[in-house]
C-alpha cells in the first residue's frame, strides 16, 4: 500500500533494474527513471547533473560515483549508491526496503550515501558517518 | 548501435548500453533468465545479449572449464 506522503523524490540511472522502480512507486516514492526520459546510455556526470537539474537525489547501482572528482556534490540533492552482492531487483528491493527507513532528502543532500544489507555509510565535504541498520 | 566496449574497469558491457554483462550473470546465478533480465533493461536487444553470450563461447577461457 502507498504511503500517503512521498518521503523521497529520487532520479534512477540506468543501471536500477524497472521491477525496483515499479516497487519504490508503489512504496510512495517518486522516483523517476532514466528510461522514462530517454536518458539511457548516458554517462555518468550527465546523470550527475540530470538528478540536480531536477532536484532529485540519484540514485545508481554504478560504483564509479564513488570515485567520481569531477562533480562537486555541494547543493546537489545527492548520491545514493546501491551495494549489492548481486544485481537482480529481489536483493536491490530488499536493501532500499532497509534503508530507506533511516534516509531523507536532508540526510542525503549534498552527499554520497552508500547503502547496504546492513550499513549505510555516508561521505559529505570528505567526513565519513557510519551507521549500522 | 555502437561497438561492444571494454571501459577503463574490468567491467564488460553490453553493446549499445552502459549495463556490465556481470548483471546478466547475477540473474542466472539466482535462478533468473534471459527474459528477466531483458524486463529489467528492456532497452537491451535480446539479440545483443545472444551475440555477447556467443562471443563468451568462442573465448578460450570457456573451453578451460565444465561441469
Amino acid at each position: 500500500m502507498p504511503s500517503k506522503k512521498s518521503k523521497l523524490h529520487l532520479y534512477a540511472d540506468e543501471c536500477i533494474p524497472i521491477p525496483s522502480i515499479i516497487y519504490l512507486k508503489k512504496k510512495g516514492i517518486s522516483v523517476v527513471h532514466a528510461y522514462d526520459i530517454n536518458f539511457v546510455k548516458k554517462p555518468d556526470i550527465i546523470h550527475l547533473k540530470k538528478s540536480k537539474q531536477l532536484n532529485r537525489i540519484l540514485l545508481s547501482l554504478d560504483k564509479d560515483f564513488k570515485k567520481f572528482k569531477e562533480f562537486s556534490l555541494q547543493n546537489h540533492p545527492g548520491v545514493i549508491l546501491i551495494s549489492t552482492g548481486d544485481v537482480t531487483p529481489e536483493s536491490i528491493n530488499k536493501i532500499l526496503d532497509k534503508s530507506f527507513k533511516h534516509v531523507t532528502e536532508s540526510s542525503a543532500k549534498d552527499s554520497l550515501t552508500l547503502v547496504t544489507i546492513d550499513k549505510i555509510i555516508r561521505e559529505r565535504d570528505g567526513e565519513i558517518t557510519k551507521k549500522t541498520i | 548501435m555502437k561497438k561492444t566496449t571494454k571501459s577503463n574497469s574490468k567491467n564488460i558491457y553490453l553493446r549499445g548500453s552502459r549495463i556490465p554483462i556481470t548483471f546478466l550473470f547475477d540473474y542466472i546465478k539466482k535462478g533468473y533468465g534471459i527474459s528477466d533480465f531483458l524486463s529489467s533493461y528492456p532497452w537491451i536487444k535480446k539479440e545483443d545479449v545472444i551475440k555477447k553470450l556467443e562471443e563468451f563461447e568462442k573465448e578460450e577461457i570457456s573451453g578451460r572449464y565444465a561441469f
